[in-house]
């Protein structure tokens, strides 16, 4: 698969929502690679949401948009976007501004506290800049995989060029806010996330579960 | 975009880190409170810091480089428990763990890439316990030093340090003294732990200590308690061998597509068994596209994670119900077999005369005598030899009787209508119908279709006359009556089978457990659902651990020499007596020994108010119904120091079990005075913490005499602070698996490995510290010591080099384990015949690692039956004139329910029921097991109080042998008091008063001004029981801040005991909180544990998502967060069990949220376990923070 990787060429994520038991192996496994301690500010997160017409397991970080709103609204300069695609953040230019945070539609960029960030380094500006996924750079220039995929115990995950996944996956969806609406925290702008989800299916539907409901009680035994 | 194609170049340009670390550390100092300063107590002499594990840790500039690690493989340090353990790779630097990664490898040994979309993928990934374990070994509650309590157990600022010499010597003292006196039964050695591998497991350090003589015997285990009573109940064929009926060994069959069907009770096998969760998910796809009606049927109050992705239909159902929808189902099978006048419908859904051949007590029938090895039935009497008596099923107490009520159809079919042999052979002297009217008894006398329904309390009893059809279930159940005729038809009709069903823990640890699954296995005997290779097996979780082999091959190369085991040291008897054996009992019993043992210190003890046991008043220093409580005075020995004496009773003439103190009427109360061990057992992994902790707080302590053997002593070894180890008298700082050698396999490889950190202080791997144990041991000398239950005292010869005997050396050479096992690897890396050699010690270890092969799926597309289900079919083709042989040989179908508790006496062994030769509905062995119990023990008691009395409140039977539904309202009843009429000092629900808020009821089912769920307590997929329960990575998932959203949670290195913080007022004579953020009401760090909640419940009492809420029963309390959502059904809570126990000083609710802590301590029916996932509480608004 020598077009999984191709330098030049966009990366992007793929998510099996059929496979995602929420076990959170990933969200650790990100966590601890990239030595982001115990805290509110999580590179990737795991979520089952809970809509009227069922239940859908989402597991994801940035999604390295082709057209970052991060960075777009960044006036300090401190995101880019490099070869591959990777949105970058440059820890040491980012002066807290935050707008990067609700720009984007999926609310990854993160700020950590105190307690979490005991180690202010000397070339930061800020207590806590910005941080977020940087599709395990330092992992995939030694050949391995980001480090959520390689954990993926659903084996949900997969990465690669934009074009190795929608050749490998032909059914995924491009994240998009239509068939996925929870994952829109913050907006439903469009920026080009290259995160392909295979859905899970609806209640109800073909494939989907059936929920026998039960009636109240609340206490109080019925006669 | 686009100049240079490096990757690593953005990672150059974002510049992660510059020399800036050194201001971080400073920085930490701020973070914590200040411990306290003296070396020798303090909180000093428990974290040394409060860096929160920061302290030495890398900076992150040094970590860009990759190359610059040592990476260990380690199989995952964390035991969740039996199977194959999941693949760690442990990156360290400059000694310090820094990451944790699983196995990565993209293709097995023979170069094949590893396939995604094979079930059967080999590779054993980590789960999100593995990759926090930095987090384990780098926390500020580990432990450091050897402590001594010297003030009031629980009392973390009476710790003094001391050393492990002196450790050792008080409580081998301490032993020895209560040894002789009350005997090894006054000893309870634990077995559970939290760190696996030989020398990181506690026992080894253990066993200087317990080594002088026996511990209680007890039986079964906390997990699975009520299966391992009744696991054969009905005598289902293969229910015995549940490892190789595991939910594990079904997957080939479901991925085959020969499963049609999977039906799952309550199951959360991917979570629990994070090494089946891929295998069981992938599987349940291919047969879903293999087969467009495969079903997966979750039947349970919570949609777990395995229910999102695997169900096809979520079956809602109220916690503890499912044997009314059991019920249910079979009245519909019966009234689709039965017409109302009787007869049997041609073609109907039942297979009667296979039920008359096969199974027993589903009809009533009459007595009756079974030919051994013909299988012929006469109901002339034969007794003699060659015929065994089997009872009759009395009229209207067949299951299928209690199932009908007052439906009267089954009163009018007629055995007569009938042509195989066994009913035939039932009418010989005269008709009989299959069931008559339910008989069971009302007021003890009166039995149901004669007596006033407004006469009990009971609900079960109120309703003893209603059929139970799927409309009565739907009331009780909440699942809709369709489903309950959609599940009945599921399982009668032969073209769906075979069916998996699978259950789990939650259905048992109830209160009603053992009736639950009695009543699954009967469903399965009813619908002849049993005897395939694969499916309706019973099946319950389990994980790979008996066929690993599915997993992909590990190459068989030679691997790496084993671990030093040990050096035994013999203790010799000398010319003294032998170490007594000791009665077994339940494994949950131990807990009540210590009211057993000091009830008088207690009650006469004015701090001791902590009886939240509103069953039980305390006027007993037993609990009638235990499994085993009762036996635990001192029994008399002959001259051998084992055998027990009897004597005849002159009353009621039978032979019972001499005890010391008979002639004086004072018999010597051993119950439980020492406890040595590790982990939650005592404490927080056991029902009613509140009481537990009352207690050992109450109790004076061990340290004040270490030669006194009438204090209760607890010695605890711990890496944590743990809740058990802050009630402890002496505490011994434990190495982590990562910190000392390890011999567990990896992803099933055998793996050998040196330690990969330094243990914090003195905290000391099994091997140091035993050594130490063992010296102390031979310091203070041989052991004699007059006993009172024997005329020969103990003498023990202990050799005077025992520490060096136990490590396999010889004074004066002391080698660390760690170096001895270095040794060894180096001198296999210079065995020129060795493929390790020329390697260097990190070489070998890890060259022992060969990715394993993928094993091909062996998909199983059609199932077999077995011998015993051929022989029923095809007798059941014939015209059954002829007996049915099988039903004769009772190796067949024997029935039966665990033998723990069936210690009788002569006279009663003489009158235990005979086995029925089918599978059967009407356990009523069972039920005479129960009613006798231990009774060979019993002489010292009060006639009416030996065995069991089988009465319930109002005199009827607590047992009946059929696998009923026993109502929750009335169970929760029982639990918290309101039948309990008697009448003493101890106010019987004085738990509503201290604890929680007054009900405008007793009747609990009455309550409807406050919003009262029943409540569960599953296992967390983040914790291992209590183990991780204090790591932050995980408790994030679990916990979070009030009002915060989803994994809110930062309360890094604010959970850890902190003696420095007492609540407002105090004057320091109770516990500190463990969390520091709680303590100090901290709302920006402080977390609560999640308690998940039905949405519409929680909107009609105005109660939202993010919201402190409390829990409580007249048990106890917990505070916790709102987790809102359509997952739990209405009217049913859960709050995931083994949080740690941290009551808060002021309104004595649990800040930890140990599900425990609401868990009443009343044990459960017939097998007189636990029922810790049962619970009734009140859920509102917590209005004190
Ligand atoms: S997901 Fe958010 S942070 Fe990532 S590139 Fe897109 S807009 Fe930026
Ligand atoms: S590791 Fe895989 S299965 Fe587990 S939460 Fe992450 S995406 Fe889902």
């Amino acid at each position: 698969m020598s077009y999984k990787i191709d330098e030049s060429k966009q990366l992007g994520f793929y998510f099996d929502q059929t496979r995602c038991g929420a076990c959170n192996a990933c969200t650790v496994a990100c966590k601890d690679w990239n030595q982001v301690n115990p805290g509110k500010a999580a590179w990737r997160k795991q979520f089952t949401y809970e809509l009227a017409d069922g239940f859908f397991p989402l597991a994801f970080g940035c999604n390295h948009c082709d057209e970052p709103a991060c960075a777009t609204v960044c006036s300090a300069g401190a995101i880019t976007k490099d070869a591959n695609g990777i949105v970058t953040v440059n820890r040491d230019k980012c002066q807290k501004l935050e707008m990067c945070i609700t720009a984007c539609p999926f609310a990854k960029p993160q700020i950590a506290d105190d307690k979490q960030e005991p180690n202010p380094h000397v070339s930061w500006r800020v207590s806590h800049p910005m941080q977020k996924c940087n599709f395990c750079t330092d992992r995939l220039a030694a050949g391995m995989e980001p480090a959520c995929v390689a954990s993926c115990v659903g084996r949900a995950l997969d990465f690669g060029t934009v074009e190795y996944i929608k050749n490998k996956y032909p059914d995924a969806k491009r994240l998009n806010y239509g068939d996925f609406p929870y994952a829109f925290v913050n907006n439903q702008n469009d920026t080009g996330p290259n995160l392909f989800i295979k859905p899970i299916a609806k209640q109800n539907t073909a494939g989907g579960m059936v929920i026998h409901k039960s009636g109240s009680y609340t206490g109080k035994r019925q006669d | 975009m686009g100049k240079e194609t490096n990757v690593l170049k953005s990672l150059e340009e974002s510049s992660i880190s510059r020399r800036s670390f050194l201001k971080g550390l400073a920085a930490m100092g701020a973070l914590g409170a200040v411990a306290g300063c003296s070396k020798d107590n303090g909180g000093e002499i428990i974290y040394g810091n409060t860096g929160g594990g920061l302290e030495g840790a890398i900076d992150p500039e040094d970590l860009s480089d990759l190359s610059s690690f040592d990476v260990a493989y380690a199989t995952c340090p964390h035991n969740c428990g039996p199977g194959i353990r999941c693949v760690s790779k442990i990156w360290t630097k400059n000694g310090r763990i820094v990451r944790v990664t699983t196995d990565e490898t993209k293709t097995d040994i023979n170069g094949n890439v590893r396939d995604k979309n094979n079930w059967n993928d080999p590779r054993q990934l980590n789960c999100a316990k593995g990759h926090s374990y930095k987090y384990r070994v780098y926390h500020s509650g580990r432990l450091k030093y050897p402590l001594k309590q010297t003030k009031k157990r629980g009392d973390a600022t009476g710790f003094v340090r001391i050393s492990w010499q002196q450790a050792y010597n008080e409580v081998i003292r301490k032993h020895r003294a209560i040894y002789a006196k009350y005997g090894p039964a006054a000893i309870q050695a634990g077995s559970n732990n939290s760190s696996a591998g030989t020398w990181a497991a506690p026992s080894k350090a253990v066993s200087p200590i317990t080594s002088l003589g026996g511990t209680r015997g007890s039986f079964s285990d906390h997990s699975f308690h009520q299966y391992n009573y009744c696991y054969n109940m009905a005598g289902l064929p293969n229910s015995k061998n549940y490892s190789s009926n595991h939910i594990g060994s079904q997957i080939p069959a479901v991925a085959g597509g020969a499963i049609k069907n999977w039906v799952s009770f309550g199951t959360n096998s991917m979570s629990t068994n994070n090494t089946l969760s891929y295998p069981y998910l992938r599987a349940n796809q291919l047969a879903k596209e293999l087969n467009p009606n495969f079903k997966h049927y979750v039947i349970s109050p919570e949609l777990c994670d395995t229910g999102v992705l695997n169900a096809t239909d979520w079956v809602q159902i109220r916690n503890m119900t499912d044997s009314a929808l059991i019920a249910g189902m079979i009245y519909h099978l019966i009234t689709n077999t039965f017409a109302a006048d009787g007869s049997i419908i041609e073609g109907g859904l039942l297979d009667v005369d296979y039920i008359d051949t096969c199974v027993y007590g589903f009809f009533d029938s009459p007595e009756y005598w079974l030919n051994e090895t013909t299988g012929d039935i006469s109901l002339d009497n034969k007794d003699d030899a060659g015929w065994t008596k089997v009872n009759a099923v009395p009229a209207g107490r067949s299951y299928a009787a209690w199932i009908m009520g007052d439906d009267p159809r089954l009163t009018k079919a007629m055995y007569s209508a009938s042509k195989n042999y066994t009913a035939k052979q039932y009418v010989t002297k005269g008709d009989m119908p299959r069931a008559s009217s339910c008989s069971m008894t009302i007021g003890g006398e009166t039995p149901a279709y004669q007596a006033d329904v407004n006469a009990t309390k009971y609900y079960t009893k109120k309703d003893y006359m209603t059929p139970k059809s799927p409309e009565w279930a739907e009331k009780i159940t909440g699942t809709p009556a369709d489903v309950i005729r959609e599940l009945a038809e599921l399982y009668a009709k032969p073209e769906n089978h075979p069916i998996l069903t699978e259950w789990t823990g939650g259905l048992q640890k109830s209160e009603n457990g053992v009736l639950t699954l009695f009543a699954i296995q009967t469903l399965f005997a009813i619908t002849k659902t049993w005897g395939y290779s694969h499916g309706s097996t019973g099946g319950m979780y389990q994980s790979w651990a008996s066929n690993p082999g599915q997993l992909g091959t590990a190459p068989e190369v030679e691997g790496l020499p084993g671990l030093p085991s040990n050096g035994k040291v013999s203790i010799n008897n000398g010319s003294g007596s032998a170490n007594p054996s000791t009665p077994a009992m339940s494994c949950k019993e131990h807990f009540n020994g210590l009211y057993f043992a000091f009830k008088d210190e207690l009650d006469n003890n004015p701090d001791f108010k902590g009886f939240a046991n509103p069953f039980w008043d305390g006027s007993t220093r037993y609990l009638n119904d235990d499994a085993g409580a009762k036996t635990q005075i001192l029994y008399k020995r002959e001259d051998d120091g084992t055998t027990y004496k009897t004597y005849q009773d002159p009353e009621d003439g039978r032979t019972y079990y001499d005890y010391v103190g008979r002639e004086e009427g004072k018999p010597v109360y051993v119950g439980k005075r020492f406890y040595i061990g590790s982990a939650g057992t005592q404490l927080n992994q056991v029902a009613n913490t509140n009481w537990a902790a009352e207690i050992m707080k109450a109790l004076p302590l061990a340290g004040n005499n270490p030669d006194d053997p009438d204090t209760f002593c607890m010695a605890v070894f711990d890496i944590y602070m743990s809740p058990q180890a802050m009630l402890a008298d002496y505490v011994f700082p434990m190495a982590n698996t990562l910190e000392v050698v390890d011999g567990t396999s990896v992803g099933g490889i055998p793996f050998k490995r040196l330690p990969l950190a330094t243990p914090p202080g003195e905290a000391k791997d099994a091997w140091d510290a035993a050594f130490i144990g063992w010296n102390e041991q031979s310091k203070l000398g041989n052991y004699n010591a007059e006993r009172l239950d024997c005329a020969v005292p103990y003498g023990k010869t202990v050799p005077a080099d025992a520490g060096y005997t136990y490590i396999g050396s010889s004074a004066p050479t002391y080698k660390s384990i760690n170096d001895l096992y270095k040794a060894e690897i180096e001198k296999e890396c210079q065995k020129a015949t060795s493929r390790f050699y020329g390697m260097s010690v990190n070489q070998a270890i890890a060259a022992q690692i060969l990715p394993k092969t993928a094993s091909e799926p062996v998909n199983v597309t059609e199932t077999t039956r077995s011998s015993l289900r051929q022989a029923v079919d095809s007798y059941l083709d014939t015209d059954m004139s002829v007996p049915f042989i099988y039903a004769a040989a009772t190796n067949k179908f024997s029935p039966s329910v665990s033998n723990a508790m069936a210690t009788f006496t002569t006279e009663t062994q003489a009158g235990m029921p005979n086995k029925c030769g089918r599978m059967t509905c009407y356990a009523e062995y069972a039920v005479y097991t129960w009613e006798h119990a231990y009774d060979i023990y019993h002489g010292w008691l009060p006639a009416d109080q030996r065995g069991q009395k089988n009465k319930d409140y109002e005199n009827d039977p607590f047992i009946y042998p059929i696998p009923m539904y026993y109502a929750f309202e009335d169970t929760f009843n029982e639990m918290y008091g309101e039948f309990n009429t008697s009448s003493t000092k101890k106010d019987k629900q004085a738990g509503w008063y201290t604890v929680g808020p007054k009900p405008s009821s007793n009747d609990l089912s009455k309550i409807t001004d406050k919003l009262t769920l029943t409540v569960g307590s599953t296992h967390d997929r983040y914790r291992s029981h209590s183990s991780q329960a204090e790591n932050p990575y995980l408790r994030e998932f679990t916990h979070r801040t009030k009002g915060g959203g989803w994994a809110s949670c930062n309360d890094w290195n604010e959970y850890s005991v902190v003696p420095e913080i007492q609540a407002p007022g105090s004057k320091g004579d109770f516990s500190p909180m463990i969390s520091r953020a709680v303590a100090n009401k901290d709302m920006t760090q402080a977390s609560w544990h999640e308690f998940w909640m039905n949405d519409e419940d929680a909107a009609q009492f105005g109660i939202k998502d993010g919201d402190l809420i409390r829990v409580s029963n007249p048990v106890g309390a917990i505070r916790v967060i709102a987790r809102v959502t359509k997952r739990i059904v209405r009217g049913h809570g859960q709050i995931h069990q083994g949080a740690w126990y941290d009551p808060n000083p002021v309104d004595h609710v649990d800040d930890g949220a140990c599900a425990n802590t609401i868990m009443s301590n009343r044990p459960s029916r017939f097998d007189n376990g636990n029922s810790v996932h049962c619970a009734y509480c009140i859920v509102e608004k917590e209005t004190s923070f």
